[in-house]
């Protein structure tokens, strides 16, 4: 029962929050398939907005909460008016340097941000219902992104970019949305993971953490939002669960990233969303076998 | 005044001159075909009409406009639609949504709109589903609105293209050998379609073909285009009947 509830906490507190983060790589890579190495630098800038406000400014979460939000979204267009233009494997590389540029940048100025050592004290604003109501409302707010005109427009993009102009979609201006959306994403997953863990260090937001997310994205379904929620909270549950061995976690995680890649190239879930269609049809199905079997077994 | 005019058009990558000296004209309600031997040119004069190369020299209107050197998706915003080679659906698209891509970008609503499914987006998208839906009744597609395009054949992947090309009611309708890997009984169903929707619409069509069923079916005017030069056009009878094309590409097939 301990075991759970520390589970819970730590899902809550820690797998949630850095799923905020994942979810700007969903809209980025999954919907859209451009690369983003450093998706965690915009993590980083929601995190550093609202840590410096809340500590030197005092403000509270509803000021810093929108502040990062925009500081992403704008950190977003700065990144995305480059980008959009290029090829998409130089978005990556494009992606990849600007992270490590800013985590380098952050820690060379200590006078503000503590540098290296960090920034602690920073006022703990959230509790478990806010980081699970905030988590639902972005979901929500991607699902019916997805389901609307610019998420097709996101997917005849990443399936190819050629056709999705030729029938007047524009390309540059889609990508540089959902670059700014991604980051705004991003960013308020970092706003509450300062207020959450009150310390913030650079170090957290390095390439790592972005492939990271890339991999849960992947593994779970490259167009798949519910695909990639599943693997976020299994992906970031996992490392915890095998914690009593540290060798043997690293072995199982990579070997189920490494049987998903190659036996299910197209993720977990692939295109599948498991909304109530889905399951209703599932239901559906299995009724229908379990009425066959009976009859089957009725004429025995 | 002409739906597309293009004069003098020239194009080369690198030493390799792929279009001359090309002209030619579309008027709407007109089927026209480009026809010539493979390497001839003809998919790099689509793609300079719908902008996904820039033209050297040379001049296209389009309803009077200059386009050449317009982006592409302003081309196929000012009505002029188009069907791939090598069929080119989006893959993670169900076929209505696939339909459905040709509306979006005309669409008003705005990403808060989007996000937060305001009513504005509610009635948007119920009618650009129902449009969508109507262009898929019309390739007789309805059926597989909610299939996955892979899942198709190919010569239904071919009418889903054309049912999204033709959703957004363009001016101009380019397709590319429609007729490719189609079987005989397709092609007849194709020649149908594309002339009850040519009626129905009034649109300009300009099509690239090789089989000459189509070309002879279905077009009133064809430009016969060789080595990156016009080499004739006219009427069916007149192309056919000109020496030089038999010379350059029809050759047996004349003579039958």
């Amino acid at each position: 029962m301990q075991m759970f509830n520390y589970l819970l906490s730590y899902l809550i507190n820690n797998v949630f929050i850095l799923m905020i983060g994942m979810l700007g790589v969903y809209v980025l890579t999954g919907l859209t398939g451009m690369f983003s190495m450093g998706q965690a630098a915009f993590m980083a800038v929601g995190g550093y907005t609202a840590a410096m406000l809340a500590k030197f400014l005092h403000w509270p979460l509803i000021a810093t909460l929108p502040a990062s939000v925009l500081m992403g979204a704008l950190f977003g267009l700065l990144i995305g008016l480059p980008a959009v233009r290029l090829r998409r494997d130089y978005v990556a590389i494009v992606s990849l340097g600007f992270g490590e540029a800013l985590v380098a940048f952050l820690n060379n100025s200590a006078s503000l941000t503590g540098g290296a050592l960090g920034l602690t004290d920073i006022p703990k604003y959230t509790n478990e219902y806010i980081i699970i109501g905030a988590l639902v409302l972005i979901i929500a707010f991607i699902w019916n992104f997805k389901k609307s005109r610019f998420g097709r427009q996101c997917i005849a993009i990443k399936s190819d970019e050629l056709a999705a102009a030729s029938m007047g979609i524009n390309v540059a201006r889609v990508k540089l949305l959902v670059f700014v959306l991604a980051g705004a994403i991003s960013a308020l997953g970092g706003c509450l993971y300062v207020h959450t863990t009150t310390y913030l260090d650079s170090s957290a937001f390095g390439w790592d953490q972005s492939s990271m997310w890339i991999i849960m994205v992947f593994f779970g379904g490259i167009n798949s939002l519910t695909g990639s929620i599943f693997a976020g909270i299994i992906l970031g549950l996992i490392p915890e669960i095998l914690r009593f061995s540290n060798e043997l976690r690293i072995v199982i995680y990579c070997l189920l990233v490494l049987f998903i890649v190659n036996f299910r190239p197209e993720g977990l879930f692939g295109t599948v969303e498991w909304d109530m269609r889905t399951i209703r049809r599932g239901i559906g199905k299995l009724s229908g076998r379990i009425k066959a079997v009976r009859a089957r077994k009725d004429v025995k | 005044m002409m739906l597309l005019d293009i004069q003098n058009l020239a194009k080369s990558f690198g030493g390799v001159q792929a279009v001359k000296n090309v002209s030619l004209q579309v008027d709407s309600n007109r089927i026209v075909t480009v026809i010539g031997p493979n390497g001839a040119g003809k998919t790099t004069i689509f793609n300079l009409i719908s902008g996904i190369y820039k033209a050297d020299a040379g001049s296209i209107q389009f309803c009077g406009k200059e386009i050449v050197g317009l982006p592409q998706h302003e081309i196929a915003r000012m009505g002029v639609s188009r069907t791939f080679q090598n069929i080119r659906l989006f893959m993670g698209l169900t076929v209505l949504e696939n339909v459905m891509t040709s509306l979006d970008p005309a669409g008003s609503y705005s990403v808060f709109s989007a996000m937060l499914t305001l009513p504005q987006k509610r009635r948007q998208e119920k009618e650009n589903r129902n449009l969508a839906l109507q262009a898929l009744e019309l390739v007789g597609l309805a059926d597989y609105r909610d299939e996955q395009p892979k899942n198709l054949s190919y010569g239904l992947q071919r009418r889903v293209e054309l049912a999204r090309a033709i959703a957004n009611k363009p001016k101009l309708l380019l397709l590319d050998e429609p007729a490719a890997g189609l079987n005989p009984r397709e092609v007849q169903e194709f020649i149908g379609m594309v002339s009850s929707l040519r009626e129905r619409f009034g649109f300009g069509v300009l099509i690239i073909e090789h089989r000459m069923q189509v070309v002879n079916e279905l077009s009133e005017h064809i430009y016969v285009v060789s080595f990156g030069n016009l080499l004739a056009h006219g009427s069916p009878y007149e192309v056919r009947n000109n020496p030089d094309v038999i010379k350059a590409y029809i050759g047996e097939e004349a003579k039958r």
